[in-house]
C-alpha cells in the first residue's frame, strides 16, 4: 500500500518510517553523498533509528522520503527543520542519496512540492537554506525553483583539507505565490 | 568576596557568570529597549534564566562571561561565543550590553575585542561570525571597527514591531584578526 504524503509528476513525498533507517544510513555514510551533504561523523544504524524517532517527536521540523512513482523506490530525503513559528521561517535541506537518479529533476520537483507545502501548508514567510559554493548543480537547481543567494559565509565549512565558503539562498512567500 | 577576572582589558573585564547574576540577567533581557536588538520574543523567568546559565556552563561549545567595568566593579552586559561547528572551527559571537547607561561608550568594542581575541587565541577557532538586526546601526558600526566584515542578508528573516526586517551577518576569520 502506498502512503503517499505529497503527489507530483515523477516522484511523491512520504513520511519517513523506522525501516528507513537502513537506507538512510547508506546513503549518510556515502563519501560522495557526504561530500555534498555534510557530516563528517560515521551514521550507524542503531543512531539512525533513534534519530528517526526524534524526527517525529520533534514538531520544528517535517522530513518525507522522496519516492519515485514510477517503481516506489525511495531516492532520498527533503526536509523543513528548524522550524520558527514566530518568524515564521524555516530550513530546507535535500538529499538524493541513490546516485543513478543524480541530475534528473527528482530533486528540483521534490524541492518545489515541499516549499509549496511550507508556504501554503505551514504557512511560512521565509525559506532558506545553505549550500557548499562547489556545489554548482545544487545551486541551478535551487535558483531553478526560485531560491535566491543573498548571502556567504566566508570559510563556512572545511571539507576535504580545506575550508570553503557557504552560500545562503532562500525564497519568499510572496515570491512563490506570484 | 575577591575579584575573578577571567579575560582583562583596560576598562573592563570578563568574568563567569554565576547564579547570583540571574535576577541581574532578568531585569536587563525583559526590558524592551534591550531586548529589541536580541532574538528574545517570549518573557525570560529568574527560573528559566537560571536554567539557562546552567545548561551553559555544561557545555564546552559555549562561553558566556559578564562585563564587568573595572573603575565601579559594575557588571553592564554579557558576551559570548556560542556553539558552531567543531570541525569546521567556527563559532557565533554575541553581546549585550543591559545596563543603558554605558551605551554607546565603547565598553561592549572592548569586551568583544577581548572575546574575539579568546576565540581565536585559546579556543583556536577559525571564524568568528555573528547576526544582528538589520536596523542596529549603532552595532553593525561597531563590529566594522573591531573587524567584522558584511557577508550578506538573511532576507525578511526577523519578525519584529509588526513587519519582517532583514539580519545582517558578519564574520571575521583568524587571518583577519590582528589583536
Amino acid at each position: 500500500m502506498e502512503i503517499k504524503f505529497i503527489d507530483g509528476e515523477q516522484v511523491y513525498l512520504r513520511p519517513v518510517e523506522a525501516e528507513d533507517a537502513d537506507i538512510f544510513c547508506q546513503w549518510f555514510n556515502d563519501p560522495e553523498f557526504r561530500k555534498l551533504g555534510g557530516g563528517e561523523l560515521p551514521t550507524s544504524k542503531h543512531e539512525q533509528k533513534k534519530e528517526i524517532e526524534r524526527m517525529h517527536k520533534g514538531e520544528n521540523a517535517v522530513w518525507l522520503v522522496i519516492t519515485l512513482r514510477d517503481t516506489n523506490n525511495p531516492i532520498g530525503f527533503v526536509v523543513l527543520g528548524k522550524i520558527d513559528r514566530v518568524n515564521r521561517n524555516a530550513q530546507f535541506g535535500i538529499g538524493i542519496g541513490d546516485k543513478t537518479h543524480w541530475a534528473r529533476g527528482y530533486g528540483t520537483e521534490a524541492a518545489k512540492l515541499v516549499v509549496d507545502y511550507g508556504f501554503n501548508t505551514l504557512n511560512l514567510h521565509r525559506i532558506w537554506l545553505e549550500v557548499y559554493d562547489y556545489n554548482k548543480r545544487a545551486i541551478r537547481s535551487y535558483e531553478k525553483v526560485g531560491f535566491r543567494a543573498e548571502c556567504t559565509l566566508r570559510d563556512g565549512e572545511y571539507v576535504d583539507g580545506k575550508y570553503h565558503d557557504l552560500v545562503v539562498m532562500s525564497i519568499l512567500e510572496n515570491e512563490w505565490n506570484r | 568576596m575577591q575579584k575573578i577576572e577571567f579575560l582583562s582589558g583596560d576598562r573592563i573585564y570578563l568574568r563567569p557568570m554565576e547564579l547570583e547574576d540571574v535576577d541581574m540577567f532578568c531585569k536587563w533581557f525583559n526590558d524592551p529597549e534591550v531586548r529589541q536588538y536580541l532574538s528574545m520574543v517570549f518573557p525570560l523567568s529568574k527560573l528559566k534564566e537560571k536554567e539557562w546559565v546552567e545548561k551553559i556552563q555544561k557545555d564546552r561549545d559555549q562561553v558566556v562571561l559578564v562585563i564587568v567595568v573595572k573603575s565601579e566593579d559594575n557588571p553592564i552586559g554579557t558576551v559570548g561565543l556560542h556553539r558552531g561547528d567543531r570541525t569546521s572551527r567556527n563559532a557565533e559571537f554575541g553581546i549585550a550590553i543591559g545596563e543603558k547607561s554605558y551605551w554607546s561608550q565603547g565598553y561592549g568594542t572592548e569586551g568583544a575585542k577581548l572575546m574575539i581575541d579568546y576565540g581565536f587565541g585559546t579556543l583556536n577557532l577559525h571564524r568568528i561570525y555573528l547576526r544582528a538586526f538589520a536596523f542596529n546601526e549603532r552595532a553593525r558600526r561597531s563590529y566594522i571597527k573591531i573587524g567584522f566584515r558584511e557577508e550578506g542578508v538573511f532576507r525578511d528573516a526577523v519578525y519584529r514591531d509588526g513587519r519582517y526586517h532583514d539580519v545582517l551577518v558578519m564574520s571575521i576569520l583568524k587571518s583577519e584578526w590582528s589583536g
